[in-house]
């Protein structure tokens, strides 16, 4: 199983999105801040490829994963978390 | 002085400022090729220069830069548009940077005339991916069938116009022949480096022509990448130096 932990994702979305520590809740959703557009998803993507390794590039139903628990419930389903 | 239906835009300059620019149409809309340029001209520019904003569109760049202390004034702006024309110095004169904006194609307005730097706005898409993309909405995109002629000829004119030592910024879009640009680019300059990138998913708009821009593709005329599940594309910024000639 993954060692790398729900806070850490988050930390590295609110990094990609250059959103302060603390900002993004566990249940926030793109349409709450300006920064995550459609380029925000990407910079997100981007972000969490590097963590996990490579891992995310072809986990196609990332790219419409426009909230917290949706990126979460993705990268639990294919058992990154 | 009267715009001809005049509207207002805010644009962002970072976490620091958000400008609001005159706007009309017949004006590009500022994006994000040109935050990129802004942040690559700051990122590599050490101290204030003489500088043409070519294809200023509402003057946000020069503006964003004169923010930043980089330019000896005036700054000096042009663009085909003469909407654009009138924006940029509403613009200029709204935010307090002395210019001299002219119209005019290219280095038209510019004869015998040079500069520290060179900020070219004008970018390129291939023709058949303008002709059904959202973003030339009334604003001309004639730059050939792999989105280059216009940046070819402007980085084959530009060494005329750069003081020695000047340095030339321009964008390539990975919708155009991002090969020949850069070629051509190195046949111009001695040293050409990129000095910025941002990648940018596809927008809706043009994932609906996907067979075409496959096709383009394989062509060599422009470059896609697929990945997340997102057709992504590219900007990237260049700084050149050291005319050949």
């Amino acid at each position: 199983m993954s060692q790398i932990s729900k806070a850490e994702v988050i930390a590295v979305i609110e990094k990609a999105l250059e959103i302060k520590s603390g900002q993004l809740g566990e249940n926030a959703r793109a349409e709450e801040f300006d920064n995550w557009d459609s380029v925000g998803q990407l910079s997100i993507l981007v972000a969490l490829d590097k963590l996990f390794g490579g891992k995310i590039a072809n986990i196609n139903e990332m790219a419409e994963a426009d909230s917290i628990p949706k990126i979460i419930a993705i990268l639990k389903q294919h058992s990154l978390l | 002085m009267n715009i001809e239906n005049q509207t207002e835009i805010k644009f962002s300059l970072g976490s620091d400022r958000e400008v609001e620019l005159a706007f009309a149409p017949g004006v590009f809309t500022p994006n994000t090729t040109t935050t990129l340029l802004i942040q690559a001209v700051k990122n590599t520019l050490a101290e204030p220069a003489t500088l043409l904003d070519l294809g200023c569109g509402t003057g946000v760049v020069g503006l964003a830069l004169h923010f930043q202390g980089l330019i000896k004034t005036p700054l000096y702006a042009s663009d085909l548009s003469k909407p654009a024309v009138q924006c940029s110095r509403v613009n200029f004169k709204r935010y307090d940077c002395p210019a001299e904006v002219r119209d005019g194609s290219l280095f038209e307005p510019w004869q015998g005339k040079k500069f520290d730097v060179i900020v070219d706005d004008i970018s390129g898409i291939a023709q058949s991916v303008a002709d059904v993309s959202p973003w030339f909405q009334g604003v001309p995109c004639d730059t050939g069938e792999d989105g280059v002629d216009l940046v070819v000829e402007i980085i084959r004119k530009a060494p005329q116009h750069l003081n020695k030592g000047g340095r030339f910024y321009f964008p390539v879009l990975s919708l155009s022949n991002v090969d020949k640009l850069l070629q051509v680019a190195k046949e111009c300059f001695g040293t050409v480096e990129r000095v910025g990138r941002q990648d940018w998913p596809l927008p809706a708009e043009l994932k609906a022509h996907l067979p075409l821009l496959r096709k383009l593709q394989a062509e060599g005329s422009i470059k896609l990448e697929e990945k997340f599940g997102m057709v992504l594309c590219y900007t990237e910024a260049y700084c050149a130096t050291n005319p050949l000639y």
